[in-house]
């Protein structure tokens, strides 16, 4: 027998989780998500006046392994002072023992809500730029994202781009956490690999934890994360996922591009998508850079290293790049041709 | 297109009196004197273009641009006159004025403004 409705339930369930915010400078104003880890609300910080989010988990204690994930999450990220990266503000813990973080409120769409409005491909590849940017700065700080997707970027009210959801993210060098901190307490997540790696076993490569299933998203995830190879994730992860992006941005999916589904997609594009989605990581282009250079060159109407030209693409990509100049060249020979004639008429 | 502007007015002044140069086989009268038409027509373009782009780079206005395309390339398609004869003067002056015309119009959209770059350092 059922006394509660389903959505009673939800309510119940919903009045239950309000964080109590007491002892924090934080005044609670609504639920914006709820996440793997916890809820997502928006909150005004009473002392700055200014709207925050807070990223509140779902169970109470600092010691458990979600808490040192979500601390490790706001220590990533408030060490990657970039742009395209959402900025921490703060990170303390509840008085009901919930472990949570302040970071930057962004009033934006998802990226894949927000594409819909962008039409123009140069457009999308302009994004994807910026999103490489925020991912290639990580990169150099020694950060892995792993779960980059159209959900995890968020484009704001000025274009800005922001990658969010640094839940995932894994620390590939000691050196960007402060001495005296423990080493990526919390990188993966694979459930074929349980038992930790003995400390010291794989220098400079995070320990494997207890948590959970394979963490990632299908279609985004490289095949070495699906697998479980956490030895085999480096930068050419999240490689994998941003060409995935890409395709996304190009086509609406993140699949294979094929030519009847996607006709308008230029060779070179599917070209660039195809080497940074290979199966193979050593066959990925070994940098977010390089991908994003030949995004890049694509957009500057050069030729990008992931595709070789026939001498028929060759012209068609000179004459686009220079149409202008080729058309008034032509206009010029007609006009001095028929003034010719008309002079000699 | 990242080309200075007198840069860009030397390729593309250059390519037009090519052209018009080129344009000379449709009058057999010019046979015998092709080679030196080519490349007196090129010569008038190279300059006519750094100079254009010269003063496009000087004055940042499509329609100073413009008209001191035509005038810097009627003047020097007069001096060719001079040595041509008067026979030949709209047949030299009017191609020169379309191309001043075309490379002042084209210094001014596409061409760099050197200055301006250098002021984002």
């Amino acid at each position: 027998m059922k006394f509660l409705s389903d959505r009673a339930l939800d309510r119940l369930r919903d009045g239950a989780e309000i964080p109590d915010l007491a002892g924090t400078p934080y005044r609670l104003l609504e639920r914006v998500a709820r996440g793997g880890m916890g809820v997502v609300y928006t909150a005004e910080d009473e002392k700055l006046q200014r709207r925050v989010a807070l990223k509140i988990l779902d169970v109470p204690g600092r010691e458990s392994d979600l808490a040192k994930r979500l601390l490790r999450e706001a220590r990533v990220l408030a060490r990657l002072e970039h742009p395209g990266i959402v900025p921490v503000h703060d990170v303390g813990t509840l008085a009901d023992g919930r472990v949570f973080y302040a970071m930057k409120f962004v009033e934006g769409l998802r990226l894949d809500r927000y594409i819909a409005s962008v039409n123009s491909i140069p457009d999308r590849l302009r994004l994807f730029l910026r999103i490489c940017d925020a991912v290639g700065f990580a990169h150099a700080h020694g950060v892995l994202h792993r779960d980059l997707k159209p959900a995890n970027v968020m484009v704001g009210p000025f274009g800005e781009v922001l990658v969010m959801d640094w839940g995932l993210a894994k620390i590939l060098r000691e050196g960007m956490l402060r001495s005296g901190q423990e080493v990526d307490p919390e990188a993966t997540i694979f459930e074929s690999l349980k038992s930790p790696v003995a400390a010291g076993g794989v220098t400079g490569i995070s320990e494997v934890t207890e948590h959970g299933t394979v963490m990632g998203t299908p279609g985004y995830m490289s095949p070495e994360q699906a697998r479980g190879d956490v030895q085999q994730i480096d930068a050419r992860s999240d490689i994998f996922s941003l060409g995935a992006l890409l395709r996304f941005l190009l086509t609406g999916k993140p699949g294979q591009i094929s030519a009847a589904a996607s006709p308008r997609i230029e060779k070179s594009l599917a070209a660039i998508c195809a080497k940074a989605t290979t199966a193979a990581a050593a066959e990925r282009y070994p940098a977010v850079q390089e991908l994003a250079l030949d995004v890049s060159r694509y957009l500057d109407g050069l030729a990008v290293a992931a595709h070789r030209e026939s001498i028929i693409e060759k012209t068609v990509r000179f004459y686009r790049r220079y149409r202008f100049f080729i058309l008034l060249i032509a206009a010029y020979l007609v006009m001095r041709v028929l003034i010719l004639l008309f002079m000699h008429r | 297109m990242s080309l200075s502007k007198p840069m860009l007015g030397l390729a593309l002044g250059g390519t037009l009196g090519l052209l018009d140069g080129l344009t000379g086989f449709f009058e057999p009268s010019l046979a015998p004197v092709m080679g030196s038409v080519i490349i007196f027509s090129m010569l008038k373009g190279l300059v006519s273009g750094v100079l254009i782009g010269y003063v496009s780079q000087k004055a940042d206005s499509m329609l100073v641009g413009v008209l001191a395309g035509i005038a810097i390339a009627a003047l020097l398609s007069f001096l060719v006159i001079l040595r041509a004869g008067m026979a030949l003067f709209w047949d030299i002056m009017l191609p020169g004025m379309l191309l001043g015309l075309i490379v002042g119009f084209c210094t001014q959209k596409f061409g760099q403004d050197v200055g301006a770059a250098g002021s984002h350092h």
